[in-house]
């Protein structure tokens, strides 16, 4: 189905190859998990195999790949496009249309099908994933995972028998993702779609990858079955690092395999002490009573209180639209308060101007990229330095901090997503902050960026600030929180210490805490353990 | 977002035929006995079938416009100075500087009717179109685009999904820049703000190009030869309808004027069927045209025939002829019928 | 690669493109200045007619607007342009909403900077797609609209007399800046000439036969007395924001149209003989240099100015 021999390419006027002498075969019906770091060429590959690259980027292009007997280098990606489709990671950016039938439509037109057979392949592909109730609805209404089924029915609408994803659930809730995912899974037993599909969260889909192709800079170094490529590989799912490090064969992929073996590792783990929790000290510097915040039609937040103080990092969890993202715009003074208080360093928020509470907390929003404009990453974080009127040495300071001394010259918009992060990160550090409330930080990151992140956190902490993050990513709060503040319906309906809320919740855990139990929430804590009774 | 609130939608095309009829009816009439009823006609188009969308509300800016134009020609028309009884009354006269033009003067009354009367024809245009406006969403009108200009119908579709999502942008990147101690006080400040939703947009569009690639736009491009012709063709047709149009407003030799206007108009459409040949593309879904739809076009088009074949024979009292001097204007049976017509958008389509 | 070179998003436009546009430009022209044409005449035997001339003429505009999207746009826009046009659009209605950006006036600013980056055509496209995007968001479709559209597609056009002045540095924002008043007051102008005859009569009105000096001269009284303070304002708020926020915005526009290649013509490699390029000869905007051999790939070409796509 796909023959790729001795693919080797250049992006135009670039410093050097994207991707070096990559050779593989796909066979039909396979569905192949693709996963790297950030700029290791996962992207750059799933285009090479639908033909925009080398067409639509230009380049320098060596190799040949054939997919589904047609050579790339001499069809153009819009004549492949009846038999191999690309979804991309931002569901809204790829649509053309206002309405569901409208978007799936586009490429049927495109393909000058007859009316009638439009009709039916639509009726077809509204089915296949789940969407006829949506058929007349505006894009621009649905939710994340909703609008991304959707681009895979646009895909899908033009009969290919390839399905390429780049990163599809990267920018999605954990509800969205599953919805996704689950589509992805029933195309491939039901119509023997090969699918190829690229991604960084591997919780969910190592379980039902046929092969996993492993690409670092630009290469391809592993690929096999998913237990042999992810077995050695740093970029693992939870499961499959605790195998490793307690010894399992075969190497569990998903939860369950993993609790039918974990039976002796639990007996080792029993007179192990459980890992220290850290405590808040120091002063409160955000202390939230009694909150509510209205919106016209609804109450997006209902009597909320949480105290934060220095030295700790506090998760916000919860659905998408349970009022994480309010609880922290509101501790900014971003959205008024129709009730109770908001305290920031003491004083209350009402009545400060932002660019006053900016010196006391530190907020990036979600999409940090969205506010960099600036030509170099030097000039981002010394324009926010001269707002608050700070001498250039902070800038300095700021970006050593943050390891960004080599970036300073780049231009922040040709950065990959961890990187914008912590430009962003610094943009609003270099004002001195205590306190940093972020939201969402995770969406797009690769596991490399994450661990800076939770070393980046781990380090304000401990040098006595605190952290207020609003996240999806149950991997990440159980590396990194300390509290758990869980958010439904604008109300909290837990708040404790974190391997208490998250061992505790079926719908919130970890993948470690579901398969040993609480209080064991990451594979770091397990071998801290194992060490201290071996 | 919801479409008319009361009524089935009717064809955007039925729309636009409705308001071609309304324009050309407007545009005929010069007897405020007709003119006036009118008015109420447009008005109780818009309020039986506007939308409740944020496009919908321009009707009353119309209106205004409208009334402004109105007061502004009456004024003007009664301060041009004309002598004929009757005199209403007199007005200091000030000439402008230069010799350009006097002002003030006698003011009859057959200046200010005629000035009130033109007027009330501007307003009745722009009140039209104010209905059409509020009635029928941007989207549905966007497919009537014929298919030789799909392209750039579908450029502004695409536009018109991404302005929602540039606004969203706008405020974010507000809030981020205040977040970072950025105040908008001077005309610098502005940088920060435009300049990172300049970049996101380019970054979606690059996105959004892919997209439509990978799902074959383009496939059907015609060669470099094809449609050669079309558009040189259409010009000297519109040439020739310029021509035509100067020589009709001029009043002179107005038969042969006619005729190159209409050779005019047979060759742009010749050029327009020469370019719908070029595209192959389908389109999936066809708006359906049902028999409400049928109504109503069917009605403006005999309202506006009705009232052209009085306005050639001179008959029914289209102007006011009795302007000069304030007299009652006429009225006649058929064309106030004919005004109903227009009304057929109330009462076509069954409440939903 | 200087980044100086133009960028011209919808690829060279031959003679008869500029033929095209040249002559629906003068058509245009009639179209807005027939009452200043129709002054200087003779009156005629029946000059009742000329209340319909607004209406008239409105269709004919539309039908020149059509013409130039036949032409231009019809089977020639790549996803690529497309793209941009309607991102480009959508931003400029915002800017156009009532209340501008945060109160500021910034009508011209971005058409008159992309039609700078991308070429003076793209630039009368984005002009007329411009004013119909924001014509259809605002619910705004009038009689007016044909005339606006092509008076903001030569806004756009108008981008190509400034080609002489060098790229990049002090003289091009100056230049545009220049250009944004120069524009600003001249769609104005051009605006205010086709509400003339609809909205006056009398004594400032147009009349036929009074001369093509003594007509001129009332549309100035009308123009003056109605417009031209909030003309200039507007003017000059759209220079300022040239002067300020131009010359960023063009190199934001320059780095896109990189990215974006326009005219992307890859170079192929065959393996087996690696001096020989398959592709046709690159084009201006590529990196121009002669076959690379296999690894040449590896040692990668000259250092960059890392404009690499951040893409994984």
């Amino acid at each position: 189905m796909i023959r790729v021999e001795r693919l080797s390419f250049a992006y135009p006027g670039s410093g050097g190859p994207a991707l070096r002498d990559v050779d593989l075969h796909i066979g039909e019906g396979e569905l192949v998990l693709v996963v790297g770091a950030s700029g290791s060429g996962k992207s750059t590959l799933l285009r090479c195999l639908n033909g925009l690259v080398p067409h639509f980027s230009g380049g320098t292009f060596a190799g040949r790949v054939q997919v589904a007997g047609r050579d790339t280098r001499t069809t153009q990606p819009r004549d492949l496009a009846d038999v191999v489709g690309l979804v991309f990671q931002d569901p809204e950016a790829q649509s053309v249309a206002e309405a569901t039938s409208d978007e799936i439509a586009f490429a049927m037109e495109n393909l000058e099908l007859p009316p009638a057979v439009m009709r039916r392949r639509l009726e077809e592909v509204l089915d296949l994933l789940h969407l006829a109730p949506l058929r007349e609805r505006q894009l621009a209404s649905l939710s994340g995972g909703e609008r991304q089924r959707v681009a895979i029915a646009a895909v899908l609408a033009a009969q290919p028998s390839v399905l390429l994803l780049d990163e599809p659930t990267s920018q999605l809730d954990p509800q969205g993702a599953e919805e996704v995912l689950g589509a992805l899974e029933r195309l491939v037993h039901e119509l023997g779609l090969t699918v190829v599909l690229a991604e960084h969260r591997l919780e969910r889909v190592a379980g039902f990858a046929d092969r996993v192709l492993r690409m670092e800079a630009g290469r391809l170094v592993g690929d096999g079955p998913p237990r042999e490529v992810l077995g050695d590989s740093p970029l693992a799912p939870p499961v499959t690092a605790l195998g490793r490090l307690a010894g399992w064969a075969p190497l569990p992929l998903t939860v369950r395999e993993a609790r039918r073996q974990a039976g002796p590792l639990r007996q080792r783990l029993r007179p192990a002490p459980a890992p220290a929790r850290r405590r808040a000290h120091g002063r409160p510097l955000l202390e939230i009573h009694g909150l509510r915040v209205a919106y016209p039609g609804r109450e997006a937040l209902r009597g909320v209180d949480l105290e934060v103080a220095g030295g700790e990092v506090v998760a916000l969890m919860g659905r998408n639209g349970a009022g994480k993202t309010t609880l922290l715009r509101a501790s900014m003074g971003l959205t008024p308060a129709s009730g109770g208080r908001v305290r920031l360093g003491g004083r209350p928020v009402a009545g400060r101007r932002t660019s006053e509470l900016a010196l006391e907390a530190g907020f990036v929003p979600q999409d940090p990229g969205a506010a960099l404009f600036a030509e170099t990453v030097e000039r981002e974080v010394a324009f926010t330095a001269r707002n608050h009127r700070l001498p250039r040495s902070a800038v300095a300071a700021t970006l050593e901090d943050l390891g960004l001394q080599d970036l300073q010259e780049r231009h922040p918009r040709d950065l990959s997503a961890g990187q914008r992060l912590l430009v962003a990160l610094a943009a609003v550090l270099v004002a001195g902050p205590r306190l940093l409330l972020l939201d969402e930080p995770t969406r797009g990151l690769d596991a490399p960026s994450k661990q800076r992140l939770v070393e980046l956190l781990a380090g304000r902490r401990a040098a006595g600030g605190a952290v207020v993050l609003a996240t999806h990513d149950v991997e990440l709060a159980a590396r990194i929180a300390d509290r758990v503040a869980l958010l439904a319906e604008g109300e909290l309906v837990a708040s404790g210490p974190v391997d208490q809320v998250l061992s505790e919740s079926a719908v919130f855990s970890p993948q470690v805490a579901r398969v040993l139990g609480g209080p064991w929430l990451t594979v770091a804590e397990v071998r801290e353990a194992l060490e201290a009774t071996a | 977002m919801t479409e008319s609130r009361g009524l089935a939608p009717l064809h955007p095309l039925a729309w636009l035929v409705w308001l071609v009829g309304a324009a050309g009816v407007a545009g005929a009439l010069g007897n405020p006995v007709y003119q006036l009823p009118l008015l109420g006609v447009l008005t109780a188009v818009y309020l039986a079938g506007h939308a409740d969308a944020p496009w919908a509300r321009a009707f009353p800016l119309f209106l205004r416009l409208g009334v402004v134009v109105l007061v502004l020609r009456t004024v003007l028309a009664a301060a041009g100075g004309d002598a004929a009884p009757p005199v209403l009354f007199r007005l200091p006269q000030v000439r402008l500087p230069g010799g350009v033009a006097a002002l003030g003067g006698p003011v009859s009354a057959g200046a200010l009717a005629g000035g009130f009367r033109n007027g009330l024809t501007v307003l009745l245009l722009v009140a039209a179109f104010g209905a059409f406006n509020a009635c029928v969403s941007p989207s549905r009108l966007l497919r009537l685009v014929p298919g030789f200009l799909f392209e750039a119908g579908l450029v502004v579709t695409v536009a018109l999904a991404f302005v929602p999502q540039t606004v969203i942008g706008l405020n974010r990147t507000l809030e981020a820049q205040r977040l970072r101690g950025h105040r908008l006080r001077r005309l610098r400040d502005l940088g920060p703000l435009l300049l990172p939703l300049l970049a996101g947009g380019l970054e979606r569009a690059l996105t959004l190009a892919e997209a439509m690639e990978a799902r074959g736009y383009g496939r059907h491009r015609p060669g470099a030869g094809q449609g050669r012709g079309a558009a040189l063709l259409g010009l000297a047709g519109l040439i020739a309808a310029l021509l035509g149009a100067f020589a009709l407003l001029a009043g002179n030799a107005a038969w042969s004027a006619r005729a190159l206007l209409g050779a005019g108009a047979v060759v742009v459409a010749a050029a327009a069927a020469a370019g719908s040949r070029r595209s192959g593309r389908t389109r999936h879904r066809q708006e359906r045209w049902r028999r409400s739809d049928s109504a109503v076009a069917t009605a403006a088009v005999a309202a506006l025939g009705i009232v052209l074949a009085a306005r050639l024979a001179g008959s029914g009292d289209l102007g006011w002829t009795g302007a000069a001097h304030l007299g009652a204007p006429g009225f006649a049976w058929l064309p106030a019928l004919a005004l109903f017509g227009l009304a057929a958008p109330v009462a076509a389509g069954s409440p939903r | 690669m200087s980044a100086r070179t133009a960028q011209r998003a919808l690829g060279s436009v031959g003679a008869r493109g500029r033929l095209v546009l040249a002559v629906t430009s003068m058509i245009g022209l009639a179209g807005f200045a027939w009452p200043l044409l129709y002054g200087a005449r003779r009156a005629g035997p029946d000059s009742a007619h000329a209340a319909d001339a607004p209406w008239l003429f409105a269709v004919l505009v539309a039908l020149l607007l059509v013409i130039v999207a036949v032409e231009h746009a019809a089977g020639r826009l790549t996803a690529k342009t497309v793209a941009v046009l309607a991102v480009l659009a959508a931003l400029n209605s915002v800017l156009r909403l009532p209340g501008g950006v945060a109160g500021f006036n910034a009508l011209w600013f971005l058409l008159i900077v992309s039609a700078r980056a991308y070429g003076p055509t793209f630039g009368f496209l984005l002009g007329s797609f411009t004013l119909a995007c924001s014509a259809l968001v605002t619910g705004g479709v009038g009689p007016w609209l044909p005339f606006q559209m092509l008076a903001a597609g030569w806004v756009g056009l108008g981008v190509g007399l400034l080609e002489p002045v060098p790229r990049g540095g002090r003289a091009e924002v100056l230049a545009l800046a220049a250009y944004g008043i120069a524009a600003a007051v001249v769609y104005d102008l051009v605006m205010d000439l086709w509400f003339w005859p609809l909205a006056v009569e009398g004594p400032l009105g147009f009349e036929p036969g009074i001369g093509l000096g003594a007509t001129i001269g009332r549309f100035v009284a009308f123009h003056l007395a109605t417009a031209l303070p909030w003309d200039l304002t507007g003017a000059v708020g759209n220079a300022a924001v040239l002067l300020t926020v131009g010359g960023p915005a063009l190199h934001t526009l320059e780095r896109a149209g990189r990215r974006l290649r326009f005219q992307a013509v890859p170079e192929l490699v065959e393996l087996d003989q690696p001096a020989t390029p398959c592709a046709s000869p690159a084009a201006p905007g590529d990196v121009t240099r002669e076959a690379p051999e296999e690894d040449e790939l590896d040692r990668g070409g000259k250092p960059s100015d890392r404009r690499r796509g951040a893409r994984s």
